[in-house]
């Protein structure tokens, strides 16, 4: 969290980091209207399915390693990049998603 | 999932969003606007007057239309509370049209248990939205993960939970 914005430089006194891991990380949408949702629990990129009205129908897992990947899901297209790139150099990529089967 | 090419960019942050017709709409922390861009970098829009600052994790539903995350704040004798509402927004007006839902969050007043994000307080909500004008909301916590989902009239259509149990941190993550 970041204090600055309550207009404090560092974390308060005593506080206590939670700790469990958040359960969702990110949500997005793609162009079959199926809902994708990052687990925050996992080392490396790990999403669940949900079709259009909310029945769970897939997990699917991203190629790259690490915790840092974002990833922006949208229906006009997807990307994703590392907030934390071994280059120290961002790379935005054009990400095809795979095909959901029901 | 293929990577089909790559460009090189400098720091990527949150609350950024392509809308419809390929205009990129993006939050500007600094500025407390939202910018539409053309899709070859214009500054098409800039959206200011908000009443506070602009709403969290913006995703745009059409040319003139998003959602976002409104943000009040409150306290009592010992908690501070956040009261968070996604809600519809038009272009030309500041308030909300609606709001779809309302979350609280409570945490000490020494912001010793406060929720922790990158992105700051408002940095805890997530938002998307689909070609049909529905709108996802969820908020990173750990007791909690349910996706929230309307349809663009705010009629709740449905609440995904994810299949999965609480995860808890190693010794390392918890110092990191």
């Amino acid at each position: 969290m970041q204090f600055a914005a309550l207009g404090a430089n560092a974390l308060p006194e005593g506080f206590e980091p939670d700790p469990f891991h958040i359960l969702v990380e990110n949500i997005g949408v793609d162009s079959e209207g199926n809902l994708w949702v990052q687990r925050g629990t996992e080392v490396n990129p790990v999403f669940d399915v949900f079709d259009s009205e909310g029945i769970h129908v897939a997990t699917a897992e991203f190629p790259q390693t690490g915790k840092f990947w974002q990833f922006s899901i949208t229906p006009y297209g997807s990307l994703a990049w590392n907030n934390d790139p071994l280059s120290g150099i961002q790379k935005l990529y054009m990400i095809d998603l795979p095909v959901i089967s029901r | 999932m293929i990577q089909r090419c790559q460009i090189i960019t400098r720091k990527l942050g949150l609350g950024m969003s392509v809308m419809p017709e390929g205009n990129i709409m993006i939050k500007d922390m600094h500025k407390q606007s939202v910018i539409v861009f053309s899709e070859s970098g214009e500054n098409i829009e800039e959206l200011v007057d908000w009443l506070l600052f602009p709403p969290a994790s913006i995703t745009a539903l059409g040319e003139n239309l998003l959602a976002g995350c409104e943000f009040k704040f409150d306290m009592t004798d010992s908690h501070m509370l956040i009261i968070i509402r996604p809600s519809l927004y038009s272009f030309s007006n500041p308030s909300p049209e609606y709001s779809y839902f309302s979350d609280t969050l409570m945490f000490n007043l020494d912001g010793s248990d406060a929720p922790i994000s990158a992105e700051g307080l408002t940095g805890v909500t997530l938002m998307t939205s689909d070609q049909d004008g529905r709108v996802f909301y969820s908020r990173k916590s750990s007791y909690e993960g349910v996706v929230h989902c309307w349809d663009i009239e705010g009629s709740l259509l449905f609440s995904a939970s994810l299949p999965m149990p609480k995860v808890e941190k190693t010794e390392q993550e918890i110092l990191e």
